[in-house]
């Protein structure tokens, strides 16, 4: 007898399952356009508002209709298993008279649920992804479409007035490939150091029984969170002679505790047996640390370098204190800011044209600045994502 | 012994004719930003010049562009003893050294000099002492003028006349030396509202516009500071000032005006030209960019307006009034550690550049090859100009004043475009221009500690009020927060020095 | 207790021979550290002495030396400003709007793109997340304000298209935390994916075979698989975040900051940054060094608590 009872509920058709998800995005789409009534007609509003109370009315009666027709066992299985759906039947009737239709949102797991879960997963994280691209895309869109446009066109994502004169002049400027290889060189330098010295210094912190283990990490802690101010960092550098010298650039940059914690972290989850084993073959520290840990710890090594050459790279910081007059080893970032920062009185006198296409050029700099950067994203994303699949920060 | 006591004569007569100082010959100096790399900087041909005219080998090295920056640079001179002999900052700066006690005595290097004691005004001198002491050789800005006015589309406005033959509005123009009555501005811009597609707007303003400089003389505030009564006051304290904050919060109601909270005038500009607005404020290099043209014709389309009129005063010229620039924003000082005789050969070397053929061609450059002279006024020829003498100001440590004031005019005849709004909008500069008095002002703590601060905070309530609907504040209520930044004290010693000043009467023609 | 001492005397030596032979190890990163880290911190004292006179007095250093002591004066001035409270409530709410909008977004990222099975997508997502991380502030600001930019900018010329009306964002105290939020989103997104990403690819996949067949669905597999699994990573980095909450992003603020939005989006950095070089005449060395000195320890203390509370929660701390 429970048998017969429980085949009421039939499965549902292809169509049934469409109408509803189409129905209820319809009605979600006039909401939307319902934020934008400031420029639509009493008559077209009235339209718009007639065209969600059917589909609402719709939605309601559809769903009484389908839970009249169970009976009291099933619709109890029901109600617990959509308590949304419920909430919706209660809530659509005070909603509706105080015109909120947003409480459509609750009808979304159900009608989720009558497709299969997989595939609903994978095309709803398609959609999502296709929008968070477009909005990262966009931007950089739009960066190109001015590099390339006239003067004074209003640019969208393409360009207006098509016109080569800002990137002429940037490619024309010999300081600025100066300030690229500035930061080439700093980058390179710094995060070597950088990352070595972390490396070196995680190694002893990531050993449990390590003497004055605490006392270490609250002396690195403290460097992490106190910094001593403008005044004695510039003396301090001028007492060492630095001043001016792209060294200045490097060293006060060199310890970054966030990554000396993320590589300790990496470190203290490495298999004891390892350096065990490597141990009893008569190996010295130095030896476990590089031949054995690091390739094992890579992955996380590889993000830290990854980190690391990105803040070299974008440091400005250091420019402004340390540097007064050899603005020859200006890195990127700061010689793009300092051109940027030009008086317009003194571009007119050198440069009137120039004036006119400022903001073309201002575009034209950042682009070619990302330049050499998308050159060695391919590099740069091969060794992470090889690397990082190999089971990096373990839990 | 006879010969001795003649050798020890001789040798005293020589060490006496031999100047008090050992020779110096080269230093180094800080400049301001040029907009080029320091080696083409020091390869300009002007460099050569001056080390041909002076005899000393300098090295320039500039300072950041951006203006915080550049306060590090310096700070961080100051503080490592870096070896400069000379640095160029503008007034702030210099004022903030001053106040640390951080720069050199000039008073007798200056004494000794030829051209600088004659050149330099009484004026700029006192501006850079303290107790009569010297302490910089102040740089004067060229000449009394204003920078900006107000472009418009001429070609609107030339519609709105053709449609409207008996209300038409006076085209700014020779006769009403490029002014505009208020309310006439007012029905231009409502017009232009009209004409605008969506998303432009009448008239522009951004984050600098709430002392609009080409309409307060209309409500009878001539400057920032102005006399009022005998006495100094602040624009935001003039009795006329709830004229003009009524006028402009009207524009704004009536959706004639629309602010942008960046500022640079990049908006007004890229605007002005893809037709989205009707009007805004701009300076007069941007002239250039405006008119979408590479100098050579003149566009008709955009049109100047110097100053706004009361409607009553209208064609009336005597009542013109403009807000001019004419002060002391550039100090060459030489920091304390020096020693005397690094001191007294920057004081010569620059003594030396104000020589007036130097200075004449350090500037100009020779005439039929860099500039024409027509009608006492010279004319660059381009690009010759620019190629030689573009940074020509960079490597002045002080001018010869009454000439400056002629030759850069040259410059602003670059090309017929800014020539045509720097002219128009200074039509009447000379007679009309009212100068602030505090741009001359000596050193004076109380204001040089507490002005900025004040100012920037009134500027913020003005800019909340004046520029959204529901943040409207009561001008009482402005007021009251000058007083609360210590308003009422830079108040009494802008005044105990007005009051005082032996140039009270003389340095503004008219008031 | 003398002879746990003694052991413990014991213990330490016997350490000290197994492990001493690491302590060469720090020198390189302890080099740098007190060479440029701990000898400008010495400069701390300047926040409780009067202000020094450094580019008048015949050297820099003697006239830290000079100045005289006075106590806590800085700090009083500091707090007694009324926008400092502002300031330092705006600070602690960006904070946490930015901790609870943003911590979460790249886990969930991260779980979506290890489920996906579209390559092509997934890869373009990899690659052009990842690219806004490369940008400095400086450029992520002139971009967004261009295109945020009420008259002229992309974002409005397109809401004008659908009928929406024309918005001012930046200028906007309205709507300036959530233009912070999201640039900042915008920014991080990616470097942050990269660690979760690991993190799960490093778990036992065998665990979500199981789930998936014993009926699991989809939401199910992750709230009960997946999360716990990546729960300590998510720990290390929630602490850290809060270590940095006092910060709220000074250059990005500064970047979009206009005096409209002081309500809403003035932070402590901002705030200093008046102080100090708009409202006096000489530099204010103390004054600075005193707010730097208070926001340092705010965050000390954070750390700390944040490190006391994942112990407890999730049995893992910094150290």
């Amino acid at each position: 007898m429970s048998t017969q009872r429980m085949t009421v509920f039939k499965p549902h058709t292809s169509s049934y399952r469409f109408l509803m998800l189409g129905g209820y995005v319809v009605a979600l789409a006039l909401s939307v356009m319902r934020v934008a009534y400031v420029s639509w007609t009493p008559s077209q509003r009235g339209t718009l508002q007639m065209g969600m109370n059917l589909l609402w009315i719709a939605f309601w009666l559809e769903e009484t209709v389908r839970l009249i027709r169970m009976n009291r066992a099933q619709q109890k299985r029901f109600l617990l298993f959509h308590k949304c759906e419920g909430l919706f039947l209660l809530a659509s009737i005070p909603c509706m008279v105080l015109d909120f239709p947003w409480v459509l949102l609750l009808k979304m797991p159900y009608c989720f649920s009558l497709f299969d879960d997989e595939k609903v997963f994978q095309k709803l994280a398609n959609g999502v992804v296709i929008v968070l691209i477009l909005l990262f895309v966009l931007p950089f869109l739009h960066v190109i479409a001015v590099a390339f446009s006239g003067p004074s066109a209003i640019v969208n994502i393409w360009p207006v007035d098509f016109d080569l004169f800002s990137l002429t002049y940037v490619l024309g400027d010999s300081a600025f490939f100066r300030a690229i290889l500035n930061s080439v060189l700093i980058t390179a330098i710094g995060t070597l150091i950088s990352v070595f010295a972390m490396t070196m210094a995680a190694y002893p912190l990531s050993k449990k029984e390590m003497p004055f283990r605490r006392t270490m990490m609250v002396f690195f802690l403290i460097v992490m969170l106190f910094n001593g101010g403008m005044a004695p960092n510039i003396l301090l550098m001028n007492s060492l002679g630095l001043n001016d010298t792209l060294w200045s650039l490097i060293f006060p940059s060199v310890v970054m505790v966030f990554h000396l914690l993320l590589i300790k972290g990496f470190f203290e989850d490495v298999p004891a047996e390892l350096e065990e084993s490597a141990k009893l073959d008569g190996a010295g520290n130095y030896t476990i640390l590089f031949r054995i840990i690091v390739p094992v710890a890579a992955p996380m090594i590889a993000t830290v370098i990854f980190f690391t050459a990105i803040s070299f790279w974008n440091n400005i910081n250091n420019s402004i204190l340390y540097i007064t007059s050899n603005q020859a080893i200006y890195p990127l970032p700061m010689y793009i800011k300092n051109f940027l920062s030009m008086n317009p009185v003194d571009i007119a006198s050198n440069n009137p044209t120039l004036l006119s296409y400022w903001n073309n050029v201002k575009m034209s700099y950042i682009l070619i600045s990302i330049l050499p950067v998308l050159l060695c994203y391919p590099i740069i994303f091969r060794y992470l994502k090889n690397g990082v699949a190999m089971g990096a920060v373990k839990g | 012994m006879k010969r001795i006591v003649a050798l020890a004569v001789t040798l005293i007569m020589v060490l006496a004719m031999t100047s008090a100082y050992a020779q110096v010959d080269a230093f180094n100096v800080y400049c301001v930003a040029t907009g080029k790399t320091v080696e083409e900087f020091n390869a300009d041909p002007i460099a050569a010049m001056i080390q041909e005219q002076t005899g000393y080998m300098v090295k320039y090295d500039q300072a950041p562009a951006d203006a915080n920056d550049a306060m590090t640079a310096i700070t961080n001179i100051f503080m490592s003893r870096s070896d400069y002999q000379a640095i160029v900052v503008n007034k702030n700066q210099f004022y903030s050294l001053l106040a640390m006690d951080a720069l050199k005595d000039l008073t007798p290097f200056i004494e000794t000099t030829t051209n600088m004691k004659e050149v330099i005004g009484a004026f700029g001198f006192e501006t850079a002492s303290v107790d009569g002491k010297i302490y910089g050789i102040p740089q004067k800005d060229a000449k009394k003028a204003t920078n900006m006015g107000i472009a418009f589309r001429q070609d609107w406005l030339e519609e709105y006349n053709a449609a409207n033959p008996n209300a038409s509005i006076p085209v700014p123009s020779e006769e009403n030396a490029y002014t505009m009555s208020l309310s006439n501005f007012r029905t231009m811009l409502a017009y232009f509202k009209e004409k605008v597609p969506q998303g432009g707007s009448a008239f522009h303003v951004d984050m600098n516009g709430v002392m609009q400089e080409s309409i307060l003389p209309a409500f009878g505030i001539h400057q920032e500071w102005s006399e009022v009564d005998g006495k100094l006051v602040y624009f935001v304290n003039h009795p006329n000032f709830e004229a003009y904050l009524t006028f402009m919060e009207s524009l704004f109601d009536e959706g004639l005006m629309t602010y942008q909270a960046t500022a640079d005038n990049d908006g007004v500009v890229k605007m002005l030209q893809a037709q989205l607005l009707g009007a805004g404020k701009v300076f007069h290099w941007n002239a250039a960019a405006i008119e979408k043209t590479d100098a050579h014709e003149l566009d008709d389309t955009i049109g100047y307006i110097g100053v706004l009129v009361a409607d009553e005063d209208f064609g009336d010229l005597s009542k013109v009034r403009q807000f001019a620039n004419e002060g002391y924003s550039l100090y060459t000082v030489v920091p304390k550690y020096a020693s005397d005789e690094q001191t007294a050969a920057v004081i010569d070397w620059a003594d030396k550049k104000l020589n007036a053929d130097f200075f004449l061609s350090m500037v100009m450059g020779k005439e039929g090859e860099t500039y024409t002279m027509e009608d006492g006024k010279y004319y660059p020829i381009l690009p010759a100009f620019d190629e030689q003498k573009g940074i020509a100001d960079k490597f002045m440590n002080g001018t010869r004043e009454e000439d400056y004031a002629n030759y850069w005019l040259c410059r602003t005849r670059k090309t017929q475009a800014q020539d045509k709004m720097f002219s128009r909008t200074n039509f009447m500069a000379d007679e009309a221009g009212v100068k602030s008095p505090i741009s001359v002002m000596s050193p004076n703590t109380v204001f040089d500690t507490y002005f900025s601060g004040a100012a920037s905070e009134v500027r913020t309530a003005l800019i909340t009020s004046m520029f959204s609907s529901d943040g409207r504040m009561a001008l009482k209520d402005i007021q009251a927060i000058w007083s609360a930044n210590s308003g009422v004290e830079i108040d009494t010693a802008v005044n105990e020095w007005y009051t005082a000043w032996s140039g009270k009467d003389t340095f503004n023609t008219v008031k | 207790m003398r002879r746990s001492f003694t052991l413990k005397c014991a213990c330490l030596a016997e350490q000290l021979r197994k492990y001493g032979n690491l302590f060469p190890f720090y020198v390189p990163a302890v080099l740098f550290a007190l060479v440029f880290a701990y000898i400008p911190m010495l400069g701390l004292v300047m926040a409780f002495k009067e202000n020094p006179n450094l580019l008048g007095a015949p050297t820099a250093i003697q006239g830290i030396l000079d100045a005289k002591w006075v106590g806590l004066k800085h700090f009083e001035t500091i707090f007694r400003n009324p926008q400092f409270l502002n300031a330092f409530s705006n600070t602690l709410i960006i904070s946490f709007l930015k901790i609870a909008i943003i911590f979460p977004l790249p886990i969930a990222l991260a779980i979506v793109m290890s489920e996906m099975r579209n390559r092509v997508l997934k890869r373009g997502l990899q690659i052009s997340m990842y690219l806004p991380y490369f940008l400095s502030w400086a450029i992520i600001g002139g971009v967004f304000t261009a295109i945020l930019n009420k008259n002229t900018g992309m974002v409005n010329n397109f809401a004008d298209l659908l009928g929406f009306s024309r918005m001012e964002y930046v200028a906007n105290n309205d709507t300036f935390r959530g233009l912070l939020v999201l640039t900042q989103a915008w920014k991080d997104l990616g470097w942050s994916t990269i660690t979760y990403l690991a993190a799960i690819t490093a778990l036992d996949p065998g665990l979500e075979e199981a789930a998936k067949m014993d009926g699991a669905s989809k939401w199910q597999q992750i709230r009960h698989v997946v999360l716990p699994g990546i729960l300590p990573t998510v720990a290390v980095m929630f602490i850290l975040r809060i270590g940095y909450i006092m910060d709220a992003g000074f250059e990005q603020v500064f970047v979009f900051y206009s005096p409209f939005v002081q309500q809403n989006g003035d932070i402590l950095g901002m705030y200093t940054y008046r102080l100090i070089r708009q409202a006096a005449l000489v530099p204010q060395y103390s004054l600075s060094t005193a707010i730097g000195l208070f926001n340092s320890a705010v965050a000390l203390i954070l750390v700390l608590a944040g490190n006391a509370i994942s112990r407890k929660l999730f049995d893992r701390g910094i150290w």
